[in-house]
């Protein structure tokens, strides 16, 4: 068993002048880089408050846009009648006479000939013609 | 090793004549910084590598530099990182590699900057399968002579800590070295 000694001799070197032609090398390595500013950044309180208020402006306009665009309702009273008939003679294709029409809110008849509607609304209709698989609701549209 | 003052330096960077102070750096500690990465690394190209981007990193953060440590420790620790920067990278590149390995002494035998012989170049293959740490320890502590107090302080190790792991490094090398005798 060889018994190795920790031999201290230098077994590396270097090529020829590189210590002497290292500091040029260096200095031209080092030219275009600046060296890193230790100074500390002053950042003014406008800079830091401005993005702040920008999005306080943003969420303000946004709740004002928001309030002003809301939808408000309408009550029945305030469509004019004919803009009702109209959807409801569209909407309920029933061959009805289009002047024979009734309002369920106000249990009023709107047509405009009211005689006539007088003189069918208290019929008394035989029994013996009431058909039972007949849909009453054809003929009004509003009868539950 | 002994130790150089660097009064002159802190005062060029007290007066911020940042570029002579980088100058005298160069012309006092290149050749002590080139031969502790050339020891971690082994090979002239790596070394000079690590030498060229530690000044680099010196000439960036100069006027970071307060004086908190001797401008010897803080140079040394510069150097330390970039070496292990290096080793690093060519543990990735031999990894990723489909080449053949060689052993780090075949490698040293056929180098043209290594003058020694294969009974050498096993000794340095030796402390080379030391643990990162232990082998920094072992090699400033016994090729560069170093006090463990300096060594304290580029490592950021206690004393006691160096102590033990260049004892176990020392062990570790004779140990390895008798077995490859055998």
């Amino acid at each position: 068993m060889k018994n190795l000694k920790l031999n201290k001799k230098d077994v590396y070197r270097v090529p020829e002048g590189y210590f002497e032609d290292k500091p040029a090398q260096l200095l031209d390595a080092i030219k275009d880089i600046k060296p890193i500013d230790n100074t500390p950044t002053v950042i003014s309180i406008a800079k830091k408050v401005t993005p702040w208020l920008a999005v306080a402006a943003v969420l303000i306009i946004g709740l004002f846009l928001y309030n002003s665009i809301s939808v408000t309702s309408i009550s029945l009273d305030e469509i004019p009648q004919e803009a009702i008939e109209e959807y409801i003679a569209v909407e309920y294709s029933l061959n009805t006479r289009e002047d024979v029409l009734y309002s369920s809110v106000s249990g009023q008849l709107m047509n405009e000939d009211e005689e006539w509607l007088e003189e069918y609304s208290e019929i008394d209709i035989p029994e013996e013609y009431i058909d039972e698989e007949i849909d009453y609701t054809l003929t009004n549209p509003f009868a539950l | 090793m002994p130790q150089q003052p660097d009064p002159e330096i802190m005062k060029l960077l007290r007066n911020k004549q940042y570029e002579q102070a980088f100058n005298l750096m160069v012309k006092n500690y290149q050749e002590r910084l080139y031969w502790h990465v050339r020891k971690m690394l082994y090979f002239h190209e790596d070394a000079d590598d690590a030498l060229q981007n530690t000044f680099v990193k010196v000439w960036r953060n100069i006027k970071k530099f307060k004086g908190d440590s001797r401008i010897y420790t803080w140079l040394y620790r510069i150097a330390t990182n970039e070496a292990l920067n290096i080793i690093s990278q060519n543990k990735k590149r031999h990894l990723s590699s489909d080449n053949e390995q060689k052993s780090l002494a075949q490698k040293l035998v056929s180098d043209a900057y290594f003058d020694g012989d294969e009974a050498e170049a096993k000794l340095i293959e030796a402390i080379a399968k030391l643990p990162e740490k232990q082998r920094l320890v072992f090699q400033m502590k016994y090729y560069d002579n170093m006090k463990y107090d300096d060594i304290s302080e580029i490592l950021q190790t206690s004393v006691g800590a160096l102590k033990a792991s260049y004892h176990h490094a020392v062990n570790k090398i004779k140990e390895s070295l008798i077995i490859k005798e055998i």
